[in-house]
């Protein structure tokens, strides 16, 4: 109780004293705010119409707000490439994420934090299009150019965004599913992460539309290897399946790997999967694993800096989605992907 | 009492009321036990997937090893979680702690190089260490255990989340195995005792441990006091501040435990690894008989608790059921488990309306 007397000013007189005192304080540090601002704004505008009108690089920044970024090994490839395109062409790059993944919730609030920041260009997912519609028009319309990445090809000419860069999950899916069925295998398990998550709904639809025959979706655990092999371990016991397709390399395709060897039914099971790690990589060389669906994420993270960066400049725009992807990696390709990959390029 | 003389109908007669009294104390007894509700929850979750999973294996020895597994890990950890509640206090930073323990043993094995013994030994002192923390914060400043341990699962996680990205700029440490697998300590870990885990006999041991530490001791006693009743336990002597220190301590190095061993498993460590594992090991503890308030619990009821998490989280893979419905179900079956401890045990506390003998 008396902490709480002692930490009041003591008068009436005191405390607004006190209140006129901050209140100098603030004017004096905005009016030398101002002074500053307008000694920048104008040292800008000579350089500005010097150069007729071309925006210097060094004051373009980006923003890169990723959900989930912080915990999955996928999205550092991403961040990765959009620093060293940031390096490459002088530009100011700035990456902030959460440590789990929701494309509804926290996307759209990354996004309109990012707004707030008035940067020069946003880059995004829409992992949610009716969720994100708001913010990116938003950021349209307050002059900020926006890229989409990875998810909403359908969306980015209708939402504004001057571009897309990333993969028809869809279609992705259906070559898995065409590859798996002509490599033999005839009842497959789907292995599914992220239940919620709409691009691996897409991936998963394609795969049985393009692989034509029996799977069933195994639900695994997104933050524990451990949990997944358990499940896939369960699933395997409990049916006649010989194939595993996994929807994304952590956790699915490290837990498959285990599951089958534990289980030690190496010879009856084959293995592919949709993105890729070192462990998977490994595998491939070994031929214990099919293929991988390589979505080359490293572009998406490197490509829409340049395109807001030589549009802001120049005025250049696409024309077309950029598709960054399937690009299938075989047995013979993964020697070559593999210190790539550990250095987080792949 | 009766007279040597007595007729044989009667004798007969006398016995029958004498045996029948005796089966209705030993009924009496055996349902009051905490363990009683947490056995039938246990018989129950079983026969549920018995009946729908039998010809899927669920009943075969792959099957079996295989829920055994889930519910062991769970079970190590449980047994300190279970003591923490009976003295009154919460520990929800265990699934964090756990995440802790496979990054740190990972990060040395694999990038630094260190024996495992080494490792080993930095990641006890990391438990120990948080565990003193989380135990000094709780009795110190007297704030709920409920609020403190949350803290700590997000300082923790955050923790283990940004320095692994910053330091290895990955999510993942792969490899663990690969390195540690040839060190003559793995036995502890990943070795098998006929088709089951070594997981398996940790359980079992900790949970014995535990039994009869609550049973038998001092300790136990002292940490049934703290969680009756804080004062009294204080004013009467008990040194509730240790008691409770040295739990947190434990079920700090049970998590950091479990992490070691799933990383040698699967031969890699996730950042994120460990979620939800507080409040599955809350739950397992009380279908195990555990009150939430404190002073009532059992290590052995825990051990059933936990095995009957273990048939509900991997029974349902081995059904037809679509993977999309397995929260909901997992939900449903654990609200099932313990209403059945719950109204078992309400029965069996009634007053019994029988005269003295």
């Amino acid at each position: 109780m008396s902490d709480q007397l002692s930490s009041q000013p003591k008068s009436g007189m005191e405390r607004s004293s006190f209140l006129r005192r901050s209140l100098l304080a603030a004017a004096a540090v905005s009016y030398g705010g101002l002074l500053s601002e307008t000694q920048i704004a104008s040292a800008a505008d000579e350089v500005l119409s010097s150069q007729s009108a071309i925006a210097p690089r060094n004051k373009i920044r980006i923003e890169y707000p990723q959900t989930g970024g912080l915990a999955r090994g996928f999205f550092t490839v991403i961040s990765n490439g959009a620093h060293q395109a940031g390096k490459d062409l002088g530009i100011q790059v700035s990456v902030r994420g959460t440590a789990t993944f929701d494309g509804t919730i926290d996307q759209p609030r990354l996004v309109k934090a990012a707004i707030a920041t008035q940067p020069t260009g946003i880059v995004t997912g829409v992992w949610d299009a009716s969720a994100m519609e708001g913010p990116i028009k938003q950021a349209v319309q307050a002059g900020i150019k926006v890229v989409m990445i990875n998810q909403g090809e359908g969306q980015w000419q209708q939402f504004g965004a001057l571009a897309y860069v990333g993969q028809d999950e869809y279609l992705a899916g259906v070559e898995g599913g065409k590859r798996m069925k002509a490599a033999g295998v005839k009842k497959a398990f789907i292995l599914n992460h992220n239940l919620a998550e709409q691009a691996l709904l897409l991936r998963q639809n394609g795969f049985i539309a393009g692989f034509k025959g029996t799977t069933k979706v195994v639900a695994t655990d997104v933050n524990s290897v451990s949990n997944s092999v358990n499940r896939i371990k369960a699933a395997i016991i409990s049916t006649d399946f010989d194939g595993l397709f996994s929807l994304g390399a952590q956790p699915n395709a490290d837990a498959a790997l285990i599951a089958v060897k534990d289980l030690q039914k190496q010879g009856q099971f084959k293995i592919a999967t949709f993105d890729f790690d070192p462990i998977v990589l490994k595998a491939l060389e070994q031929n214990q694993v099919l293929f991988a669906i390589d979505q080359q994420q490293y572009l998406q993270g490197y490509l829409p800096m340049l395109w807001i960066t030589l549009n802001v400049q120049y005025g250049l725009k696409p024309y077309q989605p950029e598709l960054t992807g399937p690009s299938i990696i075989l047995p013979q390709d993964a020697a070559s992907v593999v210190d790539l990959s550990a250095a987080g390029y792949r | 009492m009766e007279p040597s003389g007595a007729e044989p109908s009667v004798q007969v007669a006398r016995r029958g009321v004498l045996l029948r009294a005796w089966l209705s104390d030993w009924l009496y007894t055996l349902t009051t036990q905490p363990e009683t509700g947490a056995f039938i929850s246990v018989v129950g979750v079983f026969a549920f997937f018995a009946f729908t999973a039998s010809g899927r294996g669920f009943l075969s020895i792959a099957g079996t090893v295989n829920y055994v597994q889930v519910a062991a890990e769970l079970g190590i950890i449980v047994v300190p979680v279970t003591m923490l509640m009976i003295a009154g206090e919460f520990d929800l930073s265990v699934g964090s702690m756990l995440g802790v323990g496979a990054i740190v043993f990972s990060y040395t094995v694999t990038r630094l190089g260190w024996p495992v013994s080494a490792s080993l030994a930095l990641v006890a002192v990391v438990a120990v260490l948080i565990g003193f923390t989380n135990g000094i914060l709780v009795v110190k400043t007297g704030m709920p255990s409920f609020i403190v341990t949350l803290a700590m699962l997000f300082i923790l996680r955050g923790a283990t989340i940004a320095l692994t990205s910053l330091i290895t700029n990955n999510t993942m440490i792969q490899g663990v195995n690969d390195k540690a697998g040839g060190s003559p300590l793995h036995i502890f870990f990943t070795s098998f005792v006929g088709q089951f885990p070594v997981s398996l006999v940790w359980w079992i041991g900790l949970t014995l441990v535990g039994a009869w530490v609550l049973r038998k001791t001092a300790f136990g006693n002292w940490t049934f006091a703290t969680g009756g009743d804080l004062h009294t336990a204080r004013n009467v002597g008990v040194p509730v501040d240790r008691v409770r220190i040295l739990i947190y301590i434990c079920s700090a190095l049970a998590a950091t435990l479990v992490g070691v061993i799933q990383a040698m498993e699967t031969n890699s460590a996730d950042v994120g690894q460990g979620q939800t594992v507080e409040f599955q090991a809350v739950t397992a503890a009380v279908i195990g008989g555990t009150l939430l308030t404190g002073g009532y619990g059992s290590a052995i009821g825990a051990w059933f608790g936990a095995l009957a998490f273990g048939i509900v989280n991997q029974g349902i893979f081995f059904t037809n059921i679509d993977a999309n419905w397995f929260q909901t179900l997992l939900g449903t079956m654990l609200l099932g488990a313990v209403a059945l401890n719950h109204f078992v045990r309400r029965r069996a506390m009634r007053p019994r309306w029988r005269s003295a003998k």
